[in-house]
């Protein structure tokens, strides 16, 4: 963890000024009553470009105080590019603690991936968000969309999956996978690969999604039941990973795939950087570190 | 003779200290009652609201309402020393008919009008619905309710002093206009507690 | 060993610093200043202006070095700037018949009240490289017959007002006393947007793409027909009323370009043949700009006029939500940042499919030779 810091001179506390802190935090409030609604907020041209977290920032930015702890991520890394920029802003501007521990943080900004520690209570995960509206690739106008929400009608998803059972024999949709939420919303769960899907059910963290571009926000959250749309006889499935992360021999985590040659090797690691550190610290062993040292044999 | 800005602002009494931090703790106390349905979260009030304004109600709209929402007052809280302090520390403009409430404050429950009354929200936009700040006596005496639904693992048991005395029936009809309806944020003594839409309620004794 | 990729931050570091020396160029050249900018690449400070949405000369003429002459980029520089200043309220609405006129033309009169003015433009400029300007040399003076000033309102009306004085335009919706125009940076923009929240994203929206959607309503893509009653080109006194004060206190002056389409209208079962208005404002010299805006304008008013929107141009929610460059850059440049995680979802997917596929061939070639195993027997 890296202790807090004094903010830059000239800045408002986290970026943002204070009218569109309350603008942002009582759309937060409404999408927290509704879970799964996405609250339209009117979003403001940040320093990041649309498409880059600007979202996920200005949710982080209304929430964050004094005495949160953040930690950032990019497809379940601490160390991308992105995600590196995201907390420096935040450490620049706010002066917040930072960590790379999942453990340790109380605010966890992230883009396309859950981390593979349980969230714990008091812990806020917020998702950055492109494109909030699940039903957006079957119909393009808001105007529709919005209708089709406001009736809870979801035909025209479950005939688009359908249609891939129809053809594949199985729902082709391994990221961004649609979840009803609470029995009532259809959402977008932004474009976390589905084998994260089961941890937004029920999770004692509270879930907050900004979409920048898109100008809406969306929540579950804590104790929220989440289900991922399937059929009876096609139920969901995770995705499974037939080997085990070469370096820490998790083999319940993702797994991202590594090109180590020109000759078609490849190997697989964990996509959630704290996570497999955190195991190899603990003396976990994968494949390519080696069998488990002495001392961590029992 | 007009009043100047300073001399105006000298009659009105003070708001946060530290507006940002201030705000911020208060929002985030809000947000986690409002998250977690029934749980109790501390709150640090404004002391020097004018009654009957109590100083957690106070801090709850001082961060939340500003020129962009509008605020209803019940009978009690209409007085000519609250209209201008909220009109200085938040420039929420204020308005008669809780149908056209963003907000709205309630200091006491007998006053407190039916909350189909308040804006409802509608089903493309459920969010533009009242958000009620109600003061009550306390919590953990008084009446017992039970609550379930999202931010409650299982079901979860309070007991709320002051409030209204058909608070379980209020929001049973409320709960059965979702994804409309208010929510209704309790402002204790000390602290804050959440009743969302979405909790369901029933009375125990 | 394999080691994962680190060090995001030392190349972001190191990255920075080679980014700001290719900003600087050849140091044997002297560096450009923002002033130089400012007054000599004006087009370029009108036009990150407005797509960034604040009038500061100097902030777009700083950001355009900044952004290395990359006018998008300057104007989400500027964009960003503008998120942290405070918002104080509305002008009243500027009056541009009380303009100070730099340029005025019409091109449905051949001469008017108050005449046709040309003004500093490109047209009837010869495109040809001008090689003189590689060499310092002194440009001269401009000549003037008028002084330049506050033109009386009376003495150069507009055109459009002309036409209504006649009854032949359609009136101009008053807006009602004391009604604020809607602003889409406070409010997200919901469709369908009135007129005001529409013209406001076409001001800040992209030239380019206000210009092909314009071009598209003149190549068929549902004509308009326009005629360019008039643009024009000056400076224009703004004024803000106080409510504290119960005056109205004068701010200064803005260069804006004004541009009244008028387009003909053969009516409708409820609206008599009448001429119809598109309209263009902008900050700055961008008279393709509010031309292109105008063209659009009227198109986005298909609907309120009858007609039936079945074309690009036509279609509010198409061209409100993608005319916004600085969203558009930021979303079609996010590709760039690692997608691996969804990725290696897709790759698994894939290997799947075709897993399925040539075992499904298979099986499909399998049974067609048992068919003519059959057929031959």
């Amino acid at each position: 963890m890296t202790a807090p810091i004094k903010p830059a001179e000239g800045y408002a506390f986290a970026y943002l000024d204070e009218q569109t802190k309350r603008m942002i935090r009582r759309a937060i409030l409404k999408a927290v009553a509704i879970p799964g609604h996405q609250v339209p907020f009117a979003a403001r041209d940040m320093p990041m470009p649309y498409g880059w977290g600007t979202g996920g920032i200005q949710v982080t930015a209304a929430i964050l105080g004094p005495a949160d702890v953040l930690k950032v991520i990019d497809q379940g890394a601490d160390d991308t590019t992105n995600a590196v920029s995201i907390r420096a802003f935040f450490q620049k501007t706010a002066g917040v603690a930072v960590t790379t521990r999942t453990s340790e943080a109380t605010v966890v900004q992230t883009r396309h991936r859950i981390p593979e520690k349980p969230l714990v209570a008091g812990q806020t995960l917020v998702y950055q968000v492109p494109i909030p509206e699940p039903l957006r690739f079957l119909e393009p106008r808001e105007t529709e969309t919005r209708v089709m929400h406001a009736l809870a009608d979801y035909g025209l998803m479950h005939v688009k999956l359908y249609e891939d059972i129809a053809t594949h024999g199985h729902i082709a949709k391994t990221y961004a996978y649609p979840v009803k939420v609470e029995g009532r919303y259809v959402m977008d769960p932004s474009p976390i690969p589905k084998f994260d899907n089961p941890k937004m059910h029920m999770s004692p963290a509270l879930q907050l999604f900004g979409a920048g571009r898109e100008k809406r926000i969306y929540a579950l959250p804590p104790f929220t039941r989440v289900a991922s749309l399937d059929f009876e006889d096609h139920p969901f499935e995770r995705t499974r990973f037939e080997a085990p992360c070469a370096l820490c021999g998790a083999t319940d985590a993702y797994l991202d795939e590594v090109v180590i040659d020109d000759r078609g090797g490849r190997m697989f690691v964990c996509s959630d950087t704290d996570h497999c550190e955190t195991r190899r610290q603990e003396g976990h062993r994968g494949a390519l570190l080696g069998d488990i040292p002495e001392e961590a044999r029992s | 003779m007009a009043l100047t800005s300073a001399a105006f602002a000298a009659t009105i009494a003070p708001g946060f200290h530290d507006p940002v931090f201030q705000s911020q703790a208060t929002f985030r106390a809000v947000l986690e009652a409002l998250a977690e349905p029934g749980g109790e979260r501390a709150v640090d009030g404004i002391a020097t609201a004018p009654a009957p304004l109590s100083p957690v109600a106070a801090a709850v709209i001082a961060t939340l309402a500003d020129f962009e929402t509008t605020v209803w007052r019940d009978a009690a809280l209409l007085t000519p020393e609250i209209e201008a302090w909220l009109a200085f520390h938040t420039g929420a403009p204020a308005v008669l008919d809780p149908a056209h409430a963003a907000f709205a404050l309630v200091s006491a429950s007998p006053d407190c009008p039916d909350f189909a009354e308040f804006a409802l929200g509608t089903d493309v936009d459920p969010s533009t619905s009242t958000t009620l700040i109600l003061r009550v006596d306390g919590f953990g005496e008084g009446r017992g309710f039970r609550l379930a639904g999202p931010g409650i693992d299982g079901t979860r048991e309070v007991t709320i002093a002051g409030a209204p005395a058909d608070l379980a029936e209020r929001l049973t009809a409320n709960r059965a206009l979702f994804p409309r309806g208010i929510d209704l944020i309790l402002a204790g003594p000390t602290s804050v507690m959440g009743l969302p839409r979405t909790t369901h309620i029933e009375e125990i004794r | 060993m394999y080691v994962s990729v680190k060090g995001g931050e030392k190349a972001i570091r190191a990255a920075h610093r080679l980014l700001a020396h290719r900003r600087r160029g050849d140091r044997a050249v002297p560096e450009v200043a923002a002033d130089q900018i400012r007054e000599q690449l004006t087009l370029a400070v009108d036009r990150v202006m407005n797509e960034g949405s604040l009038y500061d000369r100097d902030l777009a003429a700083l950001a355009i070095k900044q952004a290395r002459g990359d006018l998008i980029e300057a104007a989400f520089l500027v964009r960003a700037y503008r998120t942290t200043l405070p918002r104080f309220g509305c002008s009243t609405p500027l009056d541009t018949a009380a303009m100070s006129v730099d340029r005025r033309i019409s091109a449905t009169y051949k001469d008017l009240p108050g005449g046709q003015i040309l003004g500093p433009t490109f047209d009837y400029t010869h495109r040809l490289i001008d090689f003189a300007l590689m060499a310092d040399s002194e440009t001269p003076l401009p000549e003037r017959e008028r002084e330049p000033g506050p033109a009386a309102a009376s003495a150069m009306p507009r055109v459009t007002d002309l036409l209504g004085d006649e009854g032949l335009i359609e009136a101009e919706p008053a807006a009602a006393d004391g009604a604020e125009p809607g602003d889409l940076t406070r409010a997200p923009l919901r469709v369908p947007a009135a007129r005001d929240l529409r013209l406001q994203q076409l001001a800040r929206g992209d030239e380019g793409f206000l210009l092909a959607l314009g071009y598209s309503t003149q190549r068929g893509y549902g004509s308009t027909h326009p005629f360019a009653g008039e643009i024009r080109i000056g400076e224009v006194e703004v004024e803000f009323e106080v409510p504290e004060l119960g005056f109205v206190v004068p701010l200064g002056s803005v260069a804006l370009s004004e541009c009244q389409m008028i387009n003909q209208f053969a009516g409708s079962a409820e609206i008599e043949p009448t001429f119809t208005r598109g309209y263009g404002l902008a900050f700055g010299q961008v008279e393709r700009k509010v031309m292109a805006m105008a063209l659009v304008d009227r198109a986005l008013r298909t609907e309120e006029l009858g007609g039936e929107a079945t074309h690009p141009a036509q279609d509010q929610e198409f061209v409100l939500s993608h005319a916004d460059n600085v969203q558009a850059t930021g979303f079609v440049e996010h590709l760039k940042l690692p997608h691996y995680v969804d990725f290696q979802a897709e790759l698994a997917l894939v290997r799947q499919l075709r897993r399925e596929h040539t075992a499904a061939r298979a099986a499909r070639d399998a049974q067609s030779d048992d068919v003519y195993e059959e057929a031959a027997q």
